[in-house]
């Protein structure tokens, strides 16, 4: 297994313009990754109109800082148009439009997000090949591995067989503890502390069992009974949208995963060596060597969402942090 | 997103046609993490409170500056060839006779924008206590920040 950083870490600190693109890809590398994963609407303006002094600037880059170019990561704006939704047809272009930018960039894999119809991916998968691009669903939550959206995705690209489809799992689908930054924040928020604390151990509680997907049905109702306002009910719904399901469900689908979304928020320090607080990366990674993953983990850090008020992000020292602690799961050494 | 970074700190001030002050404008960001479409800009609303007085700012009452052009909410509606790009400052010019006093004011600036499955727009809320500086000539568009990969374009390497 190798290593790879989604620039989506770095958003806050290119957002107000303390590193540029170019700084991206040297921090990443200097944290012995080598894989680089973009987003073009995030860091790349001028996109999809990009021209060919840019890419060839980038390939300058790949060079000069021996990165591998791996992800584009695609959005798909289905309300681009006030009053309708994309029809298939303009999601298919589009989607034509994102294969040719992932190749120019010289990268592998295309990120579609997890919206993104079946129909429409099997309408792309051989212009993709000529172009030597996989298309990727990346499943993201509230969406799973299990989840009836996910296996129709799987069922139309058995049609056509892995080399050219597949999925790329998020770690957010893995979650077995409540982020512990998220219900800082709601406390912050001024969210009711005996809501937060029941939510949070509501959450705990049905992902016990650990054999997932937890059923977190009841929470809204249960905070709406306990005479929660508008902030706990908010709260609640965005605990509901957490997933743990079971880690050995990647081993059904093994042969279309080839790349995974790392997620993580908050890394801690353990007796065991670094640790993710809510996402339990030794178990996740010893299924990936189970099932013979070889491919990329790219660190994608999203908890900028959970300490942005209180403007604590460190972007850099989350990632460097993830970083350590995949290179110490991963075993390099070996 | 990014909550008060998605206001600067500095850029506040009154407009002006002729002698005329007209309103002011306030400098932003985009409210999310990546840079979007013009079409997909549902609209903003506007809230000032210098403890003395809350004025409220929604609809045509505010035009969308973005490097150099001043949109209207209708020339927005499905203008997909132009971007407000991520960490990018754009500038919201709200017609108010006589413009704001001087000195510092809570500003607080709402997004919508339709980035989401449905038609319904996410909503994004900075507040910032920003103060007012010199007066602007009125719909100049945005005090435009080049892209953060300036690099990228012809002329450098570095």
């Amino acid at each position: 297994m190798h290593r790879a950083v989604s620039f989506y870490s770095y958003q806050q600190a290119y957002y107000l313009r303390e590193l540029t693109l170019e700084q991206c890809i040297e921090t990443t590398v200097g944290f012995g990754a080598d894989g680089i994963e973009t987003l073009a609407e995030q860091m790349m303006p001028g996109f999809p109109d990009l021209d060919d002094y840019f890419y060839s600037t980038w390939h300058h880059w790949m060079q000069r800082y021996h990165a591998t170019p791996l992800v584009h990561d695609m959005f798909l704006d289905l309300q681009l148009f006030s009053g309708r939704e994309l029809s298939p047809a303009e999601q298919i272009e589009l989607l034509k439009r994102d294969i040719r930018h992932t190749a120019r960039l010289g990268c592998r894999f295309l990120r579609m997000v997890v919206l993104t119809p079946p129909d429409v991916v099997a309408a792309c998968i051989s212009y993709a090949e000529k172009y030597s691009v996989a298309l990727l669903l990346e499943v993201h939550t509230p969406w799973h591995i299990e989840h009836e959206w996910i296996q129709q995705h799987l069922e139309t690209y058995a049609r056509f067989g892995p080399h050219n489809v597949g999925i790329i799992p998020d770690f957010g689908i893995f979650v077995a503890k409540f982020p512990r930054l998220q219900g800082e924040r709601a406390l912050r928020t001024g969210v009711r502390p005996d809501i937060v604390e029941h939510v949070i151990g509501s959450y705990d509680a049905a992902c016990g069992g650990r054999t997932g997907p937890a059923d977190l049905s009841s929470l809204v109702a249960d905070v709406q009974s306990m005479g929660g306002g508008p902030a706990e009910v908010g709260f609640a719904r965005e605990a509901s949208r957490h997933v743990w399901s079971n880690p050995e469900s990647l081993l059904d689908v093994m042969s279309y995963v080839h790349h995974v979304h790392a997620k993580f928020w908050e890394v801690t320090e353990t007796c065991d060596g670094l640790r993710e607080y809510s996402i339990p990366y030794p178990e996740l990674i010893a299924t990936l060597r189970k099932g013979c993953y070889t491919g990329y983990l790219s660190s994608e850090y999203e908890g900028q969402l959970w300490l942005r008020d209180i403007d604590q992000v460190d972007e850099i020292g989350a990632v460097r942090a993830h970083q350590q602690m995949l290179s110490d799961l991963i075993d390099e050494r070996e | 997103m990014y909550l008060h970074h998605t206001i600067l700190p500095e850029g506040l001030t009154n407009t002006m046609e002729s002698t005329t002050v007209v309103g002011f404008s306030v400098q932003v960001r985009i409210g999310f993490p990546r840079g979007v479409p013009l079409s997909l800009l549902e609209g903003f609303e506007v809230d000032v409170d210098d403890g003395s007085s809350r004025r409220h700012f929604s609809g045509e009452q505010i035009a969308f500056g973005l490097r150099g052009r001043s949109y209207r909410p209708a020339d927005l509606i499905d203008l997909v060839t132009q971007r407000w790009e991520m960490g990018e400052v754009a500038r919201l010019e709200i017609t108010l006779a006589g413009g704001l006093p001087t000195g510092p004011h809570r500003v607080t600036v709402t997004q919508f924008l339709r980035v989401g499955a449905t038609p319904e727009p996410a909503r994004t809320v900075g507040t910032r206590t920003v103060a007012l500086t010199d007066h602007q000539p009125g719909n100049s568009g945005a005090s435009h920040t080049p892209p953060a990969n300036a690099a990228a374009r012809k002329g450098s390497m570095e």
